[in-house]
């Protein structure tokens, strides 16, 4: 019987072997950051859960067959996603191809009373937004998700260098845009003491 | 042996973490942490840590994502056990491991074959060649002192 103390390894094992309640404890323990990862990829909440839903299909699929080969399971998980947000991102673009822009988080996510703290998170949101695709990736991963260089590296099949060019450019990006705003957002943030750290 | 990297590379190397992971060195890589984080915790680099410690607060008003409360019941109702395939169960499934296992014999059972077929020539044509009896009945022969009776297999005088 699978317990929650299994590892990773072991329960995808025994979810290939038929195992619902293996099933039940991988959802429970990775649903939340995979959802995370594609919400932060894709901007979308729709796009998001059915990107993190497709991201468990390909798992169901591969569950009976599926062999550590060095990698760690989460890893694998992450890899999945961002090859899922990727292609969604892609078809966007192809569909969409005049967008320059990409499409503004949902406005129902922002039900924050306070003006301030609205304004600055849409500001930051849009500077995310507009950020190259595998910027934003590697923002997600190593600053939003926690991962480390190495792990966010292997996810997105680049250098641990790449990588840290990636972060390089997409950070002096969000400096560069978010600039004019910085003062005064900053200035609201440590006068209402609202300034959170991801 | 190399030389110790310069202050000034130190320095260069600090900018650069705090460029890459932000101002809050406890999330920096161990290794960057322990060679260049005392470095980008002092003076000299006072303006820029305090830029990326920003960055750092504005990133974290981003809206936070937070999971739909039926999407995890919803990925767990699409988990559909593995089914075996109708008609298929302990017999198919031992033939095809079977057939996977067999896969390489034909090469391999010619090349045995050969290496056997090779050494049993070699055996038999050694053994006629050693017989002592059969060396005695070459010379006699060749001599013409014996002949050999085909039909009976009866070695005979030759007069």
């Amino acid at each position: 019987m699978a317990t929650e103390r299994d590892s990773d390894e072991a329960l995808v094992a025994r979810a290939g072997r038929g195992d619902r309640r293996a099933a039940s404890i991988l959802v429970e323990r990775h649903t939340d950051k995979i959802y995370a990862v594609c919400f932060r990829t894709l901007r979308s909440r729709p796009a998001a859960e059915d990107a993190a839903q497709e991201t468990f299909l390909r798992l169901w699929s591969h569950a009976s067959k599926w062999r550590p080969k060095g990698a760690k399971f989460e890893t694998w998980l992450y890899r999945v996603a961002m090859n899922i947000c990727l292609d969604q991102l892609r078809k966007r673009k192809r569909e969409a191809p005049e967008e320059s822009a990409p499409e503004r988080a949902d406005d129902s996510l922002r039900q924050d009373d306070r003006v301030f703290a609205a304004e600055r998170r849409r500001a930051v949101d849009e500077a995310l937004e507009a950020l190259p695709d595998r910027q934003r990736m590697a923002i997600n991963l190593c600053c939003y998700q926690e991962l480390s260089n190495i792990e966010a590296a292997e996810i997105m099949e680049v250098s641990v260098d790449a990588l840290e060019s990636l972060l390089a450019r997409g950070r002096r990006a969000l400096r560069d845009r978010l600039a004019p705003m910085r003062e005064q957002l900053t200035g609201r943030m440590s006068d209402d003491g609202t300034a959170q750290h991801y | 042996m190399t030389e110790p990297p310069s202050t000034t590379d130190n320095l260069a190397a600090a900018r650069r973490c705090l460029e890459i992971y932000g101002g809050d060195i406890a999330r920096w890589p161990e290794d960057a942490r322990a060679r260049w984080g005392d470095i980008a915790l002092s003076d000299a680099l006072k303006d820029e840590r305090a830029e990326a410690d920003a960055l750092d607060a504005l990133l974290g008003a981003a809206t936070a994502p937070s999971t739909p409360h039926d999407l995890k019941n919803r990925i767990e109702a699409s988990y559909r056990p593995p089914t075996e395939r109708p008609g298929r169960g302990r017999f198919w499934d031992g033939l095809s491991s079977l057939a996977g296992w067999m896969r390489p014999l034909p090469a391999g059972a010619l090349a045995s074959l050969s290496v056997l077929g090779f050494a049993a020539g070699a055996a038999i044509d050694a053994d006629d060649r050693l017989t002592p009896e059969y060396e005695a009945y070459a010379y006699l022969e060749d001599s013409g002192l014996v002949a050999f009776e085909e039909e009976t297999g009866a070695l005979w005088d030759a007069e």
